[in-house]
C-alpha cells in the first residue's frame, strides 16, 4: 500500500487516486515450513475478534463522527495499514498451507477448516467462527470510540504474543514481531489522540458527554468554553488542511531542520490543527 | 536473496520509514524535523520505485506507461 498516496490522495499520473495498491507486502515475508495447525491459529489476527479486518473496519469506520482533524488523520492512517496488516497475516496462512500432505490435510487440528474451505482464507478466528461486526464498536463519541481503539490495539498485541508462544519457525517469528511492534506504535499515537482530545475539554470533567454531540454541554462547561469557540479564520485553516500539511512539508522552514515550525509560519495564515472540534 | 528480493527489501524499508513519520506527524503537525525526514524517505522511496519498476515491472496500476502484462503477471506478493 502507498500510504502516503491514500493519505492525500495525491496525484499520480494526472489522477486524483484513493485507495491505490502497490504489489508488495510492507514487509516481507517467505515462509519455507508447511504447518497448518500453526496456519489456523494465525487465522484468528485475520478474521477473529481482535484481528486486522475488524481493526481497519473500526478505524476507517470511526473517522465520519470524529470532530479532531488529528484524530481524523490517525483513523485515516491506521485504519489504511490495518489493511496492509490484513494482507501480511493472509499472506502466512497462505504460505504456512501450501503443499500439504495427506497426513496434514487429516491431522492437526487442519481437517475442519479444510472441510470447508480447503487451503482458500476465509476470514474466521481460530475456531472457524466467521469474522463479525459484533467485535468491534462505532460509539460517535470521540472519547469512547479512542478507548475502544486503545483496548483493541492491547488485545491484538496480546494475541501476537500468544502466537509467539506457539511456534519456532523464525520465519513466522519475524513476522509476527514486526506486526507486533506494530500495535503498538498504534496504542502510543491513540493514546496522544486522547490527549488531544482531553486537551480540548473542561479539565474538571472529561468523560461525562460526548464532545461531538452534546454541544450544549459543552457550552455550559464555562472557563474553557472560550477556548472551544472556533473562529472563523480557524475553521477555514481545518477545511484547507490538508493542502497546509503539503505546504508545510515544502515549506523552506521544514527542510531548514532547525527548530520548530508552525503551519503559521509556513502558511501565513492564522490557526491551529491542535485538538479544536469543528463547528463548536 | 536475489537482486529483485534486495531492492524490494530497501524499497519496503524507506517506505516503512515514510509511513511511521508520516503517522506521526498526524499527531505532531509542527515537528519540524520530522516533516524533513520524511520528505527524505519519500523521495528515496521514489527513486529506489523507480529502480525496481524499470527493470521488474510496475509495483502499482497507477504508473502512465504500466503494461497489462507486466501488471497480472507473477508473483503476487503472498507467493514470493
Amino acid at each position: 500500500m502507498d500510504h502516503q498516496s491514500v493519505a492525500l490522495g495525491c496525484l499520480r499520473g494526472g489522477h486524483t487516486i484513493m485507495w491505490i495498491y502497490e504489489k508488495r507486502l510492507q514487509y516481507p515475508i517467505r515462509i519455507k515450513n508447511t504447518d497448518p495447525h500453526l496456519a489456523q491459529l494465525i487465522m484468528a489476527q485475520y478474521g477473529g475478534p481482535d484481528g486486522e479486518i475488524g481493526a481497519s473496519m473500526r478505524y476507517l469506520s470511526q473517522r465520519y463522527a470524529m470532530p479532531y482533524p488529528e484524530l481524523r488523520a490517525i483513523l485515516t492512517d491506521v485504519g489504511t495499514e490495518e489493511l496492509a496488516h490484513m494482507e501480511m497475516v493472509c499472506t502466512i496462512v497462505h504460505q504456512l498451507t501450501r503443499n500439504l500432505t495427506q497426513e496434514q490435510i487429516r491431522s492437526g487440528g487442519f481437517s475442519t477448516y479444510f472441510i470447508n474451505h480447503t487451503t482458500g482464507n476465509f476470514p474466521c478466528d481460530a475456531n472457524g467462527m466467521p469474522f463479525s461486526a459484533a467485535t468491534l464498536q462505532v460509539t460517535g463519541d470521540p472519547i469512547t470510540d479512542v478507548h475502544e481503539d486503545l483496548a483493541a490495539e492491547q488485545k491484538a498485541r496480546t494475541t501476537y504474543d500468544n502466537i509467539l508462544r506457539m511456534t519456532d519457525d523464525p520465519d513466522v517469528l519475524d513476522a509476527i514481531r514486526f506486526l507486533r511492534a506494530r500495535e503498538v506504535v498504534h496504542y502510543q499515537r491513540f493514546g496522544e489522540g486522547l490527549r488531544i482530545i482531553t486537551d480540548s475539554l473542561d479539565d474538571r470533567n472529561f468523560y461525562a458527554f460526548n464532545p461531538a454531540f452534546d454541544t450544549s454541554v459543552m457550552k455550559q462547561t464555562g472557563a474553557q468554553q472560550q477556548q472551544r469557540t472556533v473562529p472563523a479564520q480557524r475553521q477555514a485553516v481545518q477545511k484547507t488542511a490538508p493542502a497546509q500539511q503539503q505546504a508545510v512539508q515544502q515549506s523552506p522552514l521544514v527542510t531548514a531542520r532547525t527548530g520548530k515550525c508552525t503551519v503559521e509560519e509556513a502558511t501565513g495564515i492564522q490557526g491551529s490543527f491542535c485538538g479544536i472540534p469543528k463547528n463548536k | 536473496m536475489t537482486e529483485q528480493e534486495a531492492l524490494l527489501r530497501k524499497i519496503s524499508a524507506s517506505s516503512f520509514c515514510a509511513l511511521d513519520l508520516h503517522l506521526y506527524l498526524d499527531s505532531h503537525p509542527g515537528d519540524c524535523e520530522a516533516a524533513a525526514k520524511l520528505d527524505e524517505a519519500r523521495r528515496e522511496t521514489q527513486a529506489l520505485t523507480a529502480k525496481y519498476e524499470a527493470a521488474y515491472g510496475p509495483l502499482n496500476d497507477n504508473q502512465r506507461k504500466t503494461s497489462r502484462w507486466a501488471w497480472i503477471t507473477n508473483p503476487w506478493p503472498w507467493d514470493v
